[in-house]
């Protein structure tokens, strides 16, 4: 039996086993990728004409797509001067029948992913809810970010949280001005407004198996992993989520480790979207 | 009454989307004098066309068309263990919107009338095309994602699935092709985009089998003279040769650089 | 390394010259492809010697047309095949199991099969216990007989050769098989009963001498 089909059937037979001996005979991952390499990614500006900002993101073979959409509304009476930001996942409903469980599960990560987002992007003060204000008490931009997730090979949240970061920065608003006799609000669509951002919250998220944390999980591994560690950092190296999901138990000083690599690995994506961003105002 | 009144609601809101954001052209204004339409084409002129093969890993043959602005995804899982018994494969389609694919964010993205009837339609035309008699027993899914919206989505959706077919190797009788054709100021223009395809002026969408020259699906859902359809037909017939012709080379393009890979390793 | 690539629907050539093989078929007295891919034209065997012996010509000495993709080829389960399965579920009357792989090619999603009690073993067929010849999870190998009813395939291991190939204890210690009908677990030395796989046997004699 040639060796890659005999190895294809482990992984079908016993996925925990399959990694455990990659891990012992080759101190490699399945897919020849030391314990702190990620895949590599790729970030495409501007995707989609009919959005106000979107983008598309690729690691390895997870593919995000993400669209922010600015739409007028009216605020709520709470809080008059602040706008909406609403984002909402979606993982393909086809996935729903092959390997990923049951479709009621699907739609419980979409709502996990969706509220984790808004979290973050509401804890980490990346946008001002004051600036989507148009008239108090009367109009706001409700901004909606709508991600579509192409292809999930594991990592999503880095990847949305990427793919937001990344939209948003293309995003610009329409000037828009009350009409003082009738109260109605008149669109200029050709005048366009840069949305301003504060911060860029990114996130990394690794896994311990074997007492060794490893970085940037594919689908499999997650399924090896009995828990994921996600930490999310702001521009200053600041934490703004840090978050473990049950799962084995762990020494303290492990957490130490964990922010020293999420620093470097949040490093290196924060220059890759800056250079995608900078390929794109240069043509 | 209830299904009535919803699809009344439906229509009034479709209604509203599209004139609320499309600032109305006459008809007259979509052919130049010098014989060019608004985006630049001649009248015989496809879109541009560009497709990609193995967009998702995890389908048994996926495809990324763009057609002109249009822009979506069809996928294949199957064939595989289906729940009914017959002698032949079952085939089953799902189509779904983004909520982004049109310039006003929409809510529903799925299961409104209009997407069922490219569901229905699509599902049709594939169980005449594919060799159902291969799989015993088995089903095929279709999925289709819009990710940006030119006017029509049948006739994508048509030419994406039969690439995505071909990519998961299910045996098809013959490429499925599919365009559109109207008559505006006496002349034909074929593959219409969003602003030609509202106007109020006669359309007619065919589906044929290329190499075969049959007629798979064909509708005309609006008043023409039995004289100028018969040109439209003709018309109509290049359009979808021309597609085919981009389509197979595409599709010939894709198995060179996979038996290159190949032969590499 | 041909060249010739076609696409479904190409027009290969007439009936009469060739006969229709994998991703081609027959039509109106043609034969065209039906996938993707490279044309292969093989000769059967006594084409070569008795090209002009006679024009009546049977079936056999048409060569065989096909098309060949490039790519994987889809795995189906087809009476005859011999299948990779998981146990999922032992009752007194059969036995459920996950197929994944057939001859030694992943499937790509399982495929539910069933191997009734009368299909187990070839001796003693009447009184066998399916609980007996196997257990949860038990990694077995088995021919499929037959494409069964909707739900799943009917599968046989009543041959010596097939039956568990794998097996754990409860506590997660691989079973080393003994005999035809027995394993041992390497630590305790508890003997499990199952229907082993003859294969096994023989390797297990290699590596221990």
């Amino acid at each position: 039996m040639p060796l890659d089909t005999h190895s294809e059937l482990l992984k079908s037979i016993d996925i925990n086993e399959f990694y455990k001996l990659c891990i012992t005979s080759t101190s490699k991952r399945p897919d020849s990728r030391s314990y702190l390499d990620c895949r590599p990614l790729k970030c495409l500006p501007n995707i989609l004409q009919n959005s106000n900002g979107s983008s598309m993101i690729r690691l390895g073979n997870t593919r995000v797509i993400c669209s922010i959409k600015c739409q007028l509304a009216k605020p709520s009476l709470k809080s008059p001067s602040c706008g909406y930001i609403q984002p909402l996942v979606l993982l393909p409903r086809t996935q729903a029948y092959t390997s990923f469980g049951r479709r009621t599960q699907i739609i419980n990560n979409n709502a996990v992913l969706s509220q984790t987002l808004l979290d973050i992007i509401l804890k980490s003060n990346m946008l001002h809810l004051d600036d989507l204000c148009i008239e108090q008490g009367k109009w706001v931009w409700c901004v909606s970010c709508d991600l579509f997730c192409i292809n999930n090979d594991g990592n999503l949240l880095d990847c949305c949280l990427l793919a937001i970061v990344h939209a948003l920065k293309q995003t610009t608003l329409y000037t828009v001005k009350i009409d003082s006799d009738t109260g109605k609000p008149l669109v200029y669509t050709k005048e366009k407004l840069k949305l301003k951002l504060y911060d860029e919250p990114l996130c990394c998220t690794m896994f311990v198996y074997d007492n060794e944390l490893i970085v940037d999980p594919t689908l499999n591994e997650e399924q090896v992993a009995t828990t994921l560690i996600h930490v999310v950092l702001l521009k200053n190296d600041q934490i703004c989520l840090l978050n473990k999901t049950g799962g084995t138990i762990f020494p303290t000083e492990k957490f130490q480790q964990c922010y020293g690599l999420a620093k470097q690995y949040i490093h290196s994506q924060r220059q890759i979207l800056e250079k995608a961003n900078d390929s794109k105002t240069v043509e | 009454m209830d299904t009535s009144s919803t699809t009344m609601k439906t229509s009034t809101k479709n209604n509203l989307t599209s004139t609320s954001n499309m600032e109305h052209v006459a008809a007259f204004d979509l052919i130049s004098v010098e014989g060019y339409r608004m985006d630049g084409r001649k009248s015989d002129e496809l879109r541009q066309f560009r497709c990609l093969f193995n967009t998702m890993s995890d389908a048994d043959g996926s495809c990324y068309l763009e057609h002109g602005n249009c822009k979506l995804l069809a996928m294949i899982y199957g064939p595989y263990e289906g729940r009914s018994n017959q002698e032949q494969a079952v085939i089953t389609c799902d189509f779904s919107m983004t909520q982004y694919c049109v310039s006003e964010r929409r809510l529903k993205t799925y299961g409104d009338l209009k997407s069922q009837k490219i569901q229905m339609s699509i599902q049709r035309v594939f169980q005449q095309a594919i060799l159902t008699e291969t799989y015993p027993k088995s089903q095929i899914d279709i999925y289709l994602k819009i990710l940006q919206s030119d006017g029509n989505d049948y006739c994508p959706c048509v030419n994406a699935t039969t690439l995505a077919l071909i990519n998961a190797g299910i045996p098809l009788k013959d490429f499925v092709c599919s365009s559109t054709v109207g008559n505006i100021q006496g002349k034909y223009i074929v593959d219409l985009n969003q602003q030609e395809e509202q106007q109020q002026t006669p359309k007619l969408t065919l589906t044929i089998m290329p190499q075969r020259n049959e007629i798979v699906s064909l509708s005309c859902e609006s008043r023409v003279h039995a004289i100028t359809y018969n040109d439209m037909l003709d018309s109509a017939t290049n359009a979808c040769q021309q597609l085919f012709s981009s389509m197979k080379q595409a599709v010939i393009e894709q198995l060179k650089t996979s038996l290159n890979l190949l032969h590499d390793n | 390394m041909s060249s010739y690539y076609c696409v479904p629907g190409d027009r290969l050539c007439p009936a009469d010259s060739a006969r229709p093989g994998p991703g081609t078929y027959e039509k109106q007295g043609c034969i065209f492809a039906s996938i993707a891919g490279s044309i292969k034209l093989n000769l059967s065997e006594n084409e070569l010697g008795a090209v002009s012996h006679n024009k009546n010509t049977s079936n056999n000495e048409k060569p065989i047309i096909t098309v060949v993709r490039e790519e994987h080829q889809l795995a189906v389960p087809t009476v005859g095949l011999l299948a990779y399965c998981k146990i999922t579920h032992v009752s007194p009357r059969f036995v459920r199991c996950n197929m994944f792989a057939i001859n030694n090619q992943p499937l790509k999603s399982i495929c539910h099969g069933m191997i009734k009690r009368e299909a187990i073993d070839s001796n003693n067929k009447d009184t066998v216990e399916c609980s007996q010849k196997f257990r949860p999870d038990d990694i077995v190998i088995a021919r499929i007989i037959s494409l069964g009813d909707s739900n799943s395939y009917l599968l046989s291991t009543a041959e010596p050769e097939l039956g568990v190939v794998a097996a754990r204890t409860s506590t997660g210690e691989t079973l080393v098989p003994v005999a035809c009908c027995k394993m041992r677990c390497p630590k305790t030395n508890i003997i499990e009963s199952r229907k082993v796989a003859k294969i096994q046997n023989d390797f297990i004699e290699e590596t221990e001498r």
